[in-house]
């Protein structure tokens, strides 16, 4: 058997893994015997074969002239997987073939010229758009469909003109693909010309979506109408249009409302807050907003509940301003303390004065989560009357009460500074430590003359959280009293103090810091430690790089990471070198970290070389962490190595993982 | 509860961290669509720590000293622990007039009188105690040894199981002579499960995702698992839904939640339909042979 027929019977056998291997033996060089098996082997049964053949093709250096060949394998009506080859490497080859592809445009067959718009589409050069605007006229209405799709896709200003002018006398199908494509395009257009579609049963629901990528504020009017008038469909997408609309060009909004049609969109709105789908509860929840319809406010308010849109409901509120929560006061007896919540923080985001006697109950309420918020809004209402109420709670017996009342106190004290500081004085003999606690951290916030002094005071304390909150208190400074302070908590018994210490010392900036953080690389405690080489980093820069390398291999991967992270933030182009190093760190937690490293350095030849190793790897983490960074990095071309991977992967998760990330690259690369 | 936007946002790559973590640890799933749920919930636990990113979180459950109490407050912030007494009755109906029969006269056969039933995502603890209640009012197992145990991911709900204090939300759906017979009053208009009931019912601290500590809990009879696994993608159901399997006796019998179902699952089980519900069932061992082969 010559070795032409050998690998030809190899290719005709039922072995996938053979077809494959006929592939793989394929003898380099242009030779039409070659071409021949490609050919070939582009309609196998097999997706794996088609795409190997895909990629042989490719490497041909005369496609100039043999492109022809793919081309007539559009013609092979009887082999979808054949023509998807054709067309991907059709679309592969780019600008050398628009002109053919341009001539098919004019085929018989008008499979082959709808398979040649999408190739255009595909290829996307500016030639390929007069070719696609005038196939805009084709007898066959899916090829006029795909035209339209594919201009779409292209994104070509140039086209909607075109497609404007098609619409006119296109049909049903066309026209909703039209009407997709300029949505999709996204260039305004005047709408004029879209909205004699707008009673169109069928073409209500493009149409909305299309007029909230492209349309004005011309479009407000219609798209109310659509919200109110449905079809449901049309509705939901007339919402979710308006609520674009009104991000685009909103200052125009009030003025297309009267009185009546506000009410009744406002109505409408409020059937869409149980809709199943998120984007539409939250456009309908957002444009309710904008209605300022104060009559909804118990009904927004009911709406916090729902995690998904709370936050949108919540910006309703507050824009309903004092009006919005004049209306909650007064069902603030009839409520729940949840609920009580919600109104009180709305008091505190619309500065609403006259809540404040509420405020000042709650903060005594026995529901922790109600005191909290009472005291943050207080901070943003209350005036002098509150702080001492507040600087009450700083012996609260929850830790976030605590500090909602310490933001509190530093907001009013910005306003009654000396009162403020007055009464926190007061609290830094308590017998209590977390009262000194919130105290330390106050004073630190205000600052002014004595709170220096104040806080190295506290640096002695008897308790390591009031010591803790000394230290963060401080601002960091150049001052040589305060560095030698912070510099002393380093010896510090607690751990928490020391680890703050040294990020206060990065934070100051000042070289004379170094000797000591140098001394903090050598501590017990892991926390201390990578705050130390992050901190060395942050103030002596690449010059401390053999200092804090040599902690790369420290037992405890946190210190790794650390040096990483610094390493990649204070000389980038090092990264490299360090982090393929990082790749054989016992910690798996160091490797992963490695790895996503190196995706963000865009380092895919260090991860292709070492994915042997990794693949093998003890840690499921990181095995699933070197499959998600080849699919970044190599995209189209990790199919094959992730294919193999999935053969020997054993974890259920780690499987499922491979098979979305295969499924994801096959989609985008339309295998 | 959770209470507006996070300040902090949390990167894709954080993310990922998180998410597999939080598989890995407990099977909840989150994906990207679910992202938001992730941030917000943790959110909390950054600033409870003072911390800055959800990296530096993301370490300190990895390298954190206090990394299980913290891991304990992460399942706390995600899971949803909502339950009361007596949900879903028709099901524990088929459970008193059907399941429970059928055992009992297998049970009887050989001559023992002891029942273990298992109530897995117990939350705070109003399914293993209505289990018990019903059991009292069945006098044919007043001589019966009867261990119910629940179990839960969440210390939080543990403690409020092992308290048996509940308010009005508990009882929306028990009758008013259920709460006479067996509950006690207590301030503030909440009620007391009385002794006699909670004498039936153990709790311990389980995650279903820890099969060498589930092996420790010995065979079932009865095996609840409802409105637990909803939350876990296929692979993290397979795993828990096996571990059932393991702690059954053959014939023994796994209740998941009226919407939930086993299909795409796992095989192992047979469905038998009852009057008031469809129940899974651990077959037999001859059926066993062939259902597996
Ligand atoms: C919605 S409650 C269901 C309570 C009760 N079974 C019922 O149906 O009313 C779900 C419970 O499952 C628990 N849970 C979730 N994941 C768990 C895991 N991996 N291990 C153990 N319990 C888990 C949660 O903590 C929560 O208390």
């Amino acid at each position: 058997m010559t070795e032409w027929t050998e690998l030809q019977t190899m290719l005709a056998s039922a072995d996938e893994e053979t077809r494959l291997d006929a592939l793989r033996r394929l003898p380099a060089g242009d030779t039409d015997a070659a071409l021949q098996l490609i050919l070939q082997a582009l309609g196998d049964s097999s997706w794996r074969v088609r795409k190997q053949a895909v990629e042989l093709y490719l490497q041909r250096t005369d496609v100039d002239q043999s492109a022809g060949k793919v081309v007539e394998q559009l013609y092979s009506s009887d082999n979808a997987g054949l023509r998807n080859a054709a067309v991907e490497i059709l679309i592969r080859l780019g600008s050398v073939v628009t002109r053919r592809m341009i001539a098919e445009t004019h085929s018989a067959d008008h499979d082959v010229r709808k398979f040649a718009i999408d190739i255009l589409g595909g290829i996307s050069d500016s030639d390929c758009t007069s070719a696609l605007i005038d196939a805009l006229r084709d007898p066959d209405e899916n090829v006029r469909a795909a035209a339209a799709e594919n201009l779409g896709n292209i994104g070509s200003d140039a086209a909607v003109p075109a497609l404007l002018n098609a619409m006119e006398s296109a049909d049903l199908l066309s026209r909703f693909t039209i009407l997709e494509a300029i949505g999709r395009i996204g260039r305004p257009v005047a709408i004029a010309e879209l909205l004699p579609y707008k009673d169109d049963q069928l073409l209500r629901k493009p149409l909305f979506e299309c007029l909230g990528r492209v349309g004005d504020a011309e479009a407000f009017p219609v798209l109310m109408e659509g919200i109110i008038s449905g079809p449901a469909n049309a509705s939901e997408a007339a919402i979710v249009a308006l609520q674009q609309l009104v991000e685009r060009c909103g200052a125009d909004f009030d003025s297309n409302l009267s009185v009546n049609n506000s009410r009744l969109l406002a109505q409408t709105l409020g059937n869409f807050f149980s809709h199943n789908k998120r984007e539409i509860r939250r456009s309908a929840v957002n444009l309710l907003g904008l209605l300022r319809d104060c009559d909804n406010a118990e009904k927004l308010l009911d709406l916090l509940s729902d995690e998904e849109v709370q936050d949108n409901a919540f910006k309703a509120l507050v824009a309903l301003g004092s009006d919005g929560a004049e209306r909650l006061a007064e069902i603030w007896l009839q409520v729940d303390v949840t609920k009580q919540s919600y109104i009180a923080y709305l008091f505190g985001q619309t500065a609403y004065r006259k809540g404040v006697p509420l405020l000042l109950e709650a903060i005594s309420s026995s529901d922790p989560q109600l005191r909290e918020i009472a005291a943050g809004a207080l901070g943003k209402v209350g005036d002098a009357d509150a702080l001492k109420s507040l600087i009450n709670l700083f012996s609260d017996e929850v830790d976030r009460v605590r500090d909602a009342a310490t933001e509190a106190v530093i907001r009013l004290g910005g306003a009654y500074t000396q009162l403020a500081l007055e009464e926190i004085r007061t609290c830094l003999d308590h017998a209590d430590a977390a009262t000194r606690m919130a105290a330390v951290a106050a004073l630190g916030r205000l600052g002014g003359v004595d709170a220096t002094e104040v806080l190295l005071e506290s640096l002695k304390d008897v308790s390591p959280q009031v010591r803790q909150a000394a230290v963060r208190a401080f601002t960091p400074s150049r001052d040589e009293t305060t560095i030698e302070a912070i510099a002393l908590a380093l010896m510090d018994e607690d751990a928490g103090v020391r680890r703050l210490a040294v990020e206060k010392l990065g934070m100051c900036a000042d070289l004379v810091t170094l000797s000591p953080l140098k001394l903090a690389l050598a501590d017990d405690d892991v926390w201390v430690r990578s705050a130390a080489v992050r901190a060395i980093g942050l103030i002596g820069g690449a010059a401390q790089l053999p200092v804090i390398e040599r902690l790369l291999f420290d037992p405890v991967g946190l210190v790794s990471i650390a040096v990483l992270d610094t390493v990649e933030k204070i000389v980038p182009e090092q990264v490299n070198d360090l982090f393929t190093q990082a790749l054989e760190h016992p910690d798996h937690e160091v490797v992963i970290a490695a790895i996503h490293g190196l995706v963000r350095n865009a380092q895919k030849d260090v991860l292709s070389a070492k994915s042997t190793l990794l693949s093998a790897h003890r840690s499921v983490e990181v095995r699933t962490a070197l499959y998600r960074a080849l699919a970044e990095l190599a995209g189209n071309e990790a199919l094959s190595i992730l294919t193999i991977y999935l053969e020997r992967e054993q974890d259920a998760l780690a499987r499922e993982q491979l098979l979305s990330l295969i499924d994801n690259l096959k989609a985008a690369h339309g295998l | 509860m959770i209470l507006f936007a996070p300040d902090i946002p949390m990167s894709d790559d954080e993310f990922v961290l998180l998410k597999d973590l939080v598989y890995q640890y407990c099977g909840l799933h989150f994906t990207p669509e679910t992202k938001y749920l992730l941030e917000k919930r943790l959110t909390k636990r950054l600033q409870h720590h003072k911390l800055e990113s959800f990296r530096d979180y993301y370490y300190m459950l990895r390298y954190g000293q206090d990394k299980e109490k913290e891991f304990a407050e992460v399942v706390d912030s995600l899971t949803t622990n909502e339950t009361y007494f007596f949900r879903e009755d028709f099901q524990l109906k088929s459970f008193t007039d059907e399941i429970l029969p059928e055992i009992s006269e297998r049970k009887l056969k050989t001559g023992t009188k002891r029942l273990r039933i298992w109530s897995a995502g117990c939350s705070s603890g109003e399914e293993p105690y209505s289990i018990a209640m019903l059991l009292l009012d069945m006098p044919q197992f007043s001589d019966w040894h009867i261990d119910i145990i629940g179990t839960d991911i969440s210390h939080r709900v543990l403690r409020l199981a092992r308290e048996g204090i509940y308010g009005a939300s508990s009882f929306r759906s028990t009758s008013p002579d259920y709460q006479q017979r067996y509950f006690l009053p207590e301030p503030g208009g909440k009620s007391k499960v009385a002794d006699r009931v909670r004498k039936l019912v153990t709790f311990s601290h389980l995650n279903l995702f820890d099969s060498a500590r589930i092996a420790l809990l010995g065979k079932m009879d009865v095996i609840f698992c409802r409105n637990v696994i909803i939350y876990f993608d296929v692979a993290a159901k397979k795993r828990v839904v096996e571990n059932y399997y393991e702690r059954l006796h053959p014939e023994g019998f796994l209740l998941l939640g009226h919407s939930e179902s086993l299909i795409k699952v796992t095989n192992l089980f047979q469905l038998r339909h009852f009057k008031h519900d469809m129940v899974y069932q651990r077959p037999k061992p001859l059926q066993e042979m062939v259902m597996t082969r």
